[in-house]
């Protein structure tokens, strides 16, 4: 409900604790109460994941379509290994660990291999929580030797299962432009079908400590084992460290 | 344990699932770890001096060359200092250099009186002069910084924020100090907002010393350098307007988005020292359940320990709710920095409206805030609020000395909150 301001007359939005226009105290909704204390509205730490030994089971349909829910705190997915953090909302992949989406907000349920959902229509109200489809979790930690690329240093992408073998002293990193000239090495054209991955988004190139990865001053960004990189500042690349550009998640593969 | 920490709170933790958008007040807090134990920052600092006709009136002159005296004797081995005269013309009285020979040094500034630079203000030639020395040794690893004084209006006051916003694009930050009733307030607050620095309003001129003193420790003390804070908005959330609210009160206005996120670059922060953030954010409508509203990122250098780009992160969570009652209960310190907002918001309106002669709201803007500071327990403050709606009412627009009084006096509401003596308002500026 609107709230009038008693000294300009002005209208001003539900929640406004001034008026907008002349600064002058609102009056507070009847019944607002000062809460006892002030604790930081923040999520806790997420703890740190092992990858189970069992699949979990799948969320239960009935509790997830409860309204009232507590939704909090969300427990961090014990299959992030598989980096498939599906939102059941929107459909955005979300960074392994993530407890709520990156793109819609909404808390995230328990992992699932599962397609992304198409996102709402524009003026959809999101649900906050709605568990995907309950389908077998596969966790995605193959095992090495399963590679046909062991031994060779690589980037295998989390959610598309592609493997880039990084043969070069240097390996440009993006999505490829035919009309520009551009094709990377390292060409997530098909991993990153919303482009939120830059043309030239990075490069990986190999020093004597190792191959390292330097953003190239993308605009969605880099971010190494969950640290945003900054323009121009050099990662080692260490066995089963993250990549994330953009939304597309990557794993290094050293051995 | 984290060098930064940051700490968010919501205006309200619940809000009431309606069919309407929602507004909601976030706090963001950003204070150093008290246990950083590192070597500040050496300076690259230039002092700039108004020496026109009217520093002469009131010792101010004599209490200018006794305050940069005693910063002579402050600066540490590795500070590098420069200090210029200007009135319409600019001096160099010490280049830029480290001070080993202190009595030399004082020798030089008291040199300012003797000098013939003119008698009018001509600020530009005195910034130009110290952008010149400061950019002989400017270096990231250097808190590089300008600290302006001066009495009266100045020519080309276009030209000299641009000066000063050259400055800062390069890595200077700029304090400035305004003493008497005679200059443009609005001006030396807009150069220091632009500038990440610092603004003071000294009424009493024996108090410059005291408050280059507390410019110079605020300086010396800087343990974060670079800090640049990040805020990642989910979907369907906008940012209506924001505030930097400690150490002082400043309106950022609507910040832009790019790719949701909006950046803002805090200057550096100093040990013991908190910046805070009042962002108004609008919330669509949603159902019950809780949702991430934003992320907040801080990334900052600690040059000293090697470190550049470290980052702290929070989630800002909020509960969509059915339940009236838990959807009532707000968050006690969002509601006294928005309170000393909406102080502060009323009388910069409230002398808006005076300027262009619209009384009326003027007056009833002033004493609307007048009522508010009284609850929160500013009873100077309140009464120069009325005293400035009397004149105001009675035809005589608002005072000089007034406007500055509200003008500072509003913006430092944040730093304790609680009562502010108005007879020392000059020690009690710019920082916590």
């Amino acid at each position: 409900m609107a709230m009038i301001c008693t000294v300009c007359g002005a209208e001003n939005m539900e929640g406004s604790i001034y008026c907008e226009d002349c600064g002058a105290r609102l009056p507070v909704a009847a019944g607002a109460v000062a809460s006892a204390e002030a604790a930081p509205i923040t999520a806790p730490p997420l703890a740190p994941v092992a990858p189970p030994p069992v699949a979990p089971p799948p969320a239960p349909m009935a509790e997830a379509a409860e309204p009232t829910r507590e939704a909090l705190p969300a427990v961090p997915s014990p299959n992030d290994e598989s980096g498939a953090n599906v939102c059941a909302t929107c459909g955005a992949v979300n960074a392994p660990g993530e407890n709520y989406c990156e793109d819609c907000g909404a808390a995230l349920t328990e992992t699932a291999a599962t397609p992304p959902i198409p996102a709402p229509q524009i003026g959809d109200s999101p649900p906050p929580i709605t568990a995907p489809p309950s389908v077998p979790v596969v966790t995605a930690e193959q095992p090495v030797a399963a590679s046909p690329h062991a031994g060779k240093p690589r980037l295998e992408a989390v959610d598309s299962g592609q493997t880039f073998v990084l043969e070069k002293d240097e390996n440009a990193v993006g999505r490829r432009s035919p009309v520009d000239g551009i094709f990377p090495e390292v060409d997530l054209t098909e991993a990153d079908r919303d482009s939120y991955i830059s043309r030239r988004h990075g490069r990986i190139f190999m020093t004597e400590q190792g191959p390292v990865y330097e953003d190239l001053g993308s605009s969605n960004g880099s971010f190494h084992n969950g640290n945003r990189l900054q323009q121009g500042v050099q990662a080692a690349l260490k066995e089963g460290d993250r990549l994330r550009l953009g939304r597309t998640e990557l794993v290094f593969r050293g051995s | 344990m984290p060098e930064v920490h940051l700490q968010s709170h919501l205006s309200y933790k619940n809000i009431a699932v309606t069919s309407e958008n929602k507004l909601v007040y976030l706090l963001v807090d950003v204070t150093p770890s008290a246990g950083l134990g590192l070597g500040p920052a050496a300076l690259n600092m230039a002092i700039v001096l108004d020496k026109s006709g009217s520093m002469y009136a009131h010792d101010k002159l004599e209490f200018v060359i006794s305050a940069v005296s005693h910063v002579m004797d402050k600066l540490r081995a590795s500070d590098i200092c420069c200090v210029i005269a200007f009135a319409d013309k600019a001096r160099v009285l010490i280049p830029a250099s480290q001070i080993y020979d202190r009595e030399s040094a004082r020798r030089m500034v008291r040199n300012i009186d003797s000098i013939d630079v003119g008698s009018g203000t001509e600020m530009l030639n005195g910034i130009r002069a110290a952008n010149d020395e400061l950019r002989k040794n400017l270096s990231a690893e250097r808190m590089n910084h300008m600290i302006l004084l001066t009495d009266g209006l100045t020519l080309h006051e276009g030209a000299c924020k641009e000066a000063c916003m050259m400055a800062a694009a390069e890595g200077i930050s700029v304090s400035t100090i305004g003493v008497g009733d005679d200059f443009n307030e609005q001006f030396l607050l807009d150069i220091a907002t632009a500038c990440r620095g610092n603004s003071y309003y000294i009424d009493i001129p024996r108090d410059i010393p005291a408050i280059f003193d507390q410019e110079l420790r605020g300086v010396q003390n800087v343990v974060i350098r670079h800090p640049r804070l990040s805020l990642k908005l989910s979907r369907d959330i906008s940012i209506r307007k924001a505030y930097k609210v400690k150490p002082m009160i400043n309106d950022l206005g609507a910040l832009p988005t790019v790719d949701r996120t909006a950046q803002l670059d805090l200057g550096e922060l100093q040990k013991d020292e908190t910046q805070s953030f009042l962002f108004e954010l609008v919330l669509p409508s949603r159902k019950p359940g809780t949702y991430r509203l934003a992320k907040t990122e801080l990334v900052f250098d600690i040059p000293e320990l090697g470190q550049k780009d470290k980052s702290v992160s929070e989630e800002i969570l909020i509960t969509y709710t059915d339940d009236q009652s838990a959807a009532s209960v707000v968050t006690p310190q969002v509601m006294a920095v928005v309170d000393a907002v909406s102080v502060f918001r009323q009388q910069t309106r409230a002398l808006e409206f005076a300027a262009t002669g619209d009384r009326g709201k003027a007056t009833q803007l002033l004493r609307s805030a007048a009522t508010q500071l009284l609850s929160q327990g500013q009873q100077e403050l309140a009464n120069q609020a009325l005293a400035e709606a009397g004149r105001i009412e009675q035809g005589g627009g608002a005072s000089s000395a007034g406007t500055k009084k509200l003008q500072y006096g509003t913006r430092k509401l944040t730093q304790l909150l609680e009562p502010i003596d108005l007879s020392s308002l000059s020690h009690n500026s710019g920082q916590e």
